[in-house]
């Protein structure tokens, strides 16, 4: 084993330090990362269709929403879909007898930040876009003048 | 025995580990290259759906149709029916219209109005009701089907007016309105 030895002269010290040695011994720091993604807002954003006038003639737009999600930095998401349990993976579903279809667009990726030995960095963002639209000229169900709002819950499914 | 003094048996365990587990992976990718949704993750994102329905109902054979008297024979002793003409409204599945009545333009909101100088009275009857279909995540549905009977009548004894020897067959338009 070899010792090295650093001589240590500081000018002008009004008392000199001791002589002091290093020594180093390497080893190895090892892990395994498990990419993942993960939801940011789930349950606070609502796709509004407003109100739709049974058989109008055109179809009905409803608001965008953007689904955020966290990834890890560099991976990506393979596919999305919607639940099954309120209407299709496709996106259709029924509200008072309407039925509507919704769409998710193409992943937008902001690149979150490198971890550093300052900071833990942040994840890639990823948000699509989900809207959705009813055909026109549905006549509904509803026994009243009116009915709703009405809402149900749909949830996007991403898979990675 | 000193820590880092790997006994040789246990050496052979652990290449023999390392042996299984290099043969699972290659397995496993195998596998997946076949089934290669096996080892997806999925997260989810919650949102809501909303919408408001305003119910609606809207004719569907309008202009189409017509009550035809036939031919009334001035002072004739008995009254002149007519056909029966079916007018179709399509409302929003389990809303109904509330009343029915027809145009003031040409006679009553009661249906009454004249012709070549000949009164007639239209009625209409009570709706018939076909329900539609309700809406799947595969079709948009049906709308149910109101149909109303319009029929009229002419009492007897009536002059008419008519220069020459006969007239017609002379026609209007009128307007079953039916209020939602």
């Amino acid at each position: 084993m070899k010792r090295i030895l650093i001589a240590a002269a500081i000018a002008g010290a009004a008392a000199l330090p001791a002589q002091s040695a290093t020594t180093s011994n390497n080893f190895n720091v090892s892990t395994s990362l498990s990419s993942q993604c993960q939801a940011t807002n789930s349950g606070s954003q609502t796709v509004d269709f407003g109100t739709y006038t049974a058989f109008q003639a055109t179809p009905q737009a409803g608001t965008s929403v953007n689904l955020l999600f966290q990834c890890t930095r560099g991976f990506a998401p393979t596919s999305v879909a919607f639940d099954t349990v309120n209407g299709t993976a496709a996106g259709v579903g029924v509200l008072v007898g309407l039925q509507y279809s919704l769409s998710a667009g193409a992943a937008s990726i902001v690149a979150g930040t490198a971890a550093t030995t300052a900071t833990i960095g942040t994840g890639d963002a990823v948000t699509y876009a989900v809207s959705g639209s009813m055909p026109a000229n549905q006549a509904g169900a509803c026994a009243t003048s009116a009915c709703g709002p009405t809402s149900h819950v749909r949830t996007l499914i991403v898979t990675f | 025995m000193p820590d880092d003094a790997v006994p040789a048996a246990r050496l052979s365990a652990v290449d023999g580990g390392r042996r299984a587990r290099a043969w699972l992976r290659i397995a496993a990718a195998t596998f997946a290259a076949f089934v290669p949704w096996v080892h997806a993750a999925t997260t989810s994102s919650n949102f809501t759906v909303q919408v408001t329905l305003t119910s609606q109902c809207a004719a569907t054979n309008s202009g189409t149709t017509t009550v035809s008297f036939g031919t009334y024979t001035a002072f004739q002793a008995t009254a002149q029916g007519s056909n029966t003409v079916n007018l179709t409204f399509q409302c929003t599945r389990g809303f109904a219209p509330v009343s029915v009545a027809f145009d003031t333009v040409n006679g009553t909101a009661a249906g009454a109005g004249v012709l070549t100088g000949l009164q007639y009275t239209l009625t209409a009857g009570a709706p018939t009701l076909v329900a539609g279909t309700a809406a799947t995540t595969a079709s948009i549905g049906t709308a149910d089907v109101r149909t109303y009977g319009v029929s009229g009548s002419m009492l007897p004894g009536q002059a008419g007016t008519c220069a020459a020897s006969s007239c017609g067959p002379a026609t209007h338009t009128r307007t079953l309105i039916v209020t939602f």
